[in-house]
């Protein structure tokens, strides 16, 4: 699989008027393959958009190396950054020109045309409002517009920092379908974000970064499932008669909070059924016991910082 | 994306700046009110005679003497020129767009020389025409009360010349103040500092060490505009050799500004 972005022990320190340097990035080692939407997560303060600025050629490494479209950042950033649109943190535009004008800016830099301005615009939801002052807009609609100019390219790579910031439900689930789009149509959508539920339902892999490291990486399902514990839940009216039935055909079970745990994989889930309903018990739920990338997140961050 | 198109788009950049467009505004009303001036203030045939340096005598457009009409607009053009580019730098990032632009315009030192390119290129063409404006704004009180004596054909030679020399100036100053804006990421920092070099510290070396005075800016800048020694100082400076300072001065600054910028880490959206 080619690798669309590649960081070796990529290190960036910021130095301080007063005490040691302050690391944002510790020997971070990324590879995000091409295709598809990449989700890039992490807490506050965990150098995700140093990260994307060291790649991007805004704040130097202090050591390491990052390549975007197999090309040496910053030092090809020319050569590459034709087939990459970025956002990075709030995209800022001229507040007293229309978000047409604006990008019509940005498009002449590299030639490109009204029309392609206009489809951007409308990808974004923001074509009725495209000869509205930037001023006027609100933070969402700015992230629109950033992912619109970001768009503009027509670019084979998307490295979006919180695109999703200050958007509302709508806007969100609107902005997930487009990255989705994206991703499907053949582009790498590199997205940082810490709102773990849209990036759970948005992105086929996911890298975990926290104080500057990262901690985990793969695709979602395949982290989800290494993260869940094999087992079923299951409810019923009598979870005593249950749990004893259970136990006395030999499985594992637990009584967990309102239901009964068994310690089997979901492809044992009739198994479970046939034994409780032998014994006149009927079930009301049986699902398996799953982690949502939230709580993997927290339990990840939470775990690191006890290490700290 | 060529470096050409660049600084068209650099150009039509610093064009959108709202307080460039006031600028030009606040000119092109100020040479009105100047031709009105001029105009009201020749109509009294006797106090019009008294005044020998009037602008309604066209002689006095320039030549006359140090206080002559254009390089009464050439004090206000550089002024303008300051704050302009300043601006067209300090505002990126204040508002934040810089971190946009770079996403464009990853080769900071193209980006840097397309916007020197531009605002050398913007004051040059505004500065010429705003003069053009400010002289015919007198034109009707010549026509009307006043006199073209005086401008033979070496005059009307050396008019365009002087026109062309108070742009270059403009010109120069405008991209010292995008290099000072952009070493200190700031507008009002960079006017800060060209106000205080000018007005404070160029002054107190000139006061007290008069034979430094023709390494100092204003005074190369005098000598450039006028073509010709000043006449009340205490040293002698050939106008090539003061064009050639402000030069060098010049491409020291754009030299450093260029550097940091493309050095120092942009961390700011």
């Amino acid at each position: 699989m080619t690798a669309i972005i590649e960081i070796e022990g990529l290190r960036k320190e910021y130095r301080r008027r007063r005490g040691r340097p302050f690391c944002a990035v510790d020997g971070l080692d990324l590879t995000v393959p091409e295709g598809g939407v990449f989700g890039f997560l992490g807490p506050n303060g965990s150098g995700k958009t140093t990260t994307i600025r060291c790649m991007l050629g805004l704040v130097s490494a202090t050591s390491g190396t990052t390549a975007v479209l197999g090309r040496v950042t910053p030092g090809e950033l020319s050569t590459v950054m034709p087939n990459v649109g970025a956002i990075v943190e709030t995209p800022a535009m001229f507040p007293t020109m229309t978000a047409r004008e604006n990008l019509h800016l940005l498009g002449a830099i590299d030639g490109i045309g009204r029309r392609r301005v206009a489809e951007s615009l409308d990808a974004v939801g923001l074509g009725e409002r495209a000869d509205h002052k930037v001023r006027t807009y609100s933070l969402g609609m700015r992230q629109r517009l950033g992912l619109a100019a970001a768009l503009l390219k027509d670019p084979a790579l998307l490295i979006l920092d919180e695109p999703e910031n200050g958007l509302d439900p709508a806007g969100m689930r609107e902005i997930r379908e487009l990255l989705r789009l994206l991703g499907r149509e053949g582009r790498t959508v590199f997205v940082s974000s810490h709102l773990l539920t849209e990036v759970e339902q948005t992105c086929d892999r996911v890298a975990i970064l926290d104080r500057g490291r990262l901690v985990l990486s793969g695709r979602v399902d395949d982290v989800l499932a290494e993260a869940s514990r094999p087992s079923l839940l299951v409810v019923l009216d009598d979870m005593d008669a249950g749990a004893e039935t259970l136990r006395s055909a030999g499985l594992s079970v637990a009584v967990d909070g309102g239901h009964l745990r068994v310690a089997l994989p979901a492809s044992d889930a009739a198994h479970v059924t046939r034994l409780l309903a032998d014994a006149g018990l009927y079930v009301s739920e049986l699902r398996p016991d799953s982690v949502s990338l939230e709580e993997l997140f927290l339990s990840i961050t939470a775990h690191e910082e006890v290490l700290s | 994306m060529t470096f050409l198109r660049l600084t068209v788009v650099e150009m039509r950049r610093a064009l959108h700046r709202r307080l460039v467009r006031w600028m030009v505004v606040i000119a092109v009303v100020g040479c009105a009110v100047t031709g009105l001036v001029v105009f009201l203030s020749s109509a009294d045939p006797v106090r019009f005679a008294q005044d020998e340096g009037h602008p309604a005598r066209m002689a006095n457009w320039w030549g006359s003497g140090g206080d002559d009409f254009l390089t009464v607009a050439a004090l206000f053009l550089v002024v303008g020129a300051a704050i302009c580019g300043a601006s067209v730098a300090g505002a990126e990032w204040r508002a934040g767009t810089m971190t946009t632009m770079l996403t464009w315009v990853p080769s900071r030192v193209r980006l840097h020389g397309a916007r020197t390119c531009s605002a050398a290129l913007l004051a040059f063409v505004i500065s010429f025409l705003i003069q053009v404006l400010y002289l015919a704004s007198a034109v009707p009180a010549v026509a009307a009360h006043g006199s073209t004596a005086g401008t033979d054909a070496s005059w009307w030679a050396a008019l365009p010349l002087a026109m062309l020399r108070i742009s270059l100036v403009t010109s120069l100053v405008a991209v010292l103040a995008v290099s000072i804006a952009t070493i200190g990421r700031n507008t009002s920092a960079a006017l800060v500092v060209l106000a205080a070099w000018a007005l404070v510290i160029e002054r107190l070396v000139a006061g007290f060490w008069p034979r430094l005075a023709r390494f100092m800016i204003a005074e190369n800048v005098a000598i450039v505009v006028r073509w010709a020694k000043l006449s009340d100082v205490k040293f002698e400076r050939p106008p090539i050799v003061a064009l050639l300072a402000l030069v060098a001065y010049l491409a020291t600054v754009v030299a450093t500004a260029t550097t940091l910028f493309a050095r120092r880490d942009v961390v700011t959206t």
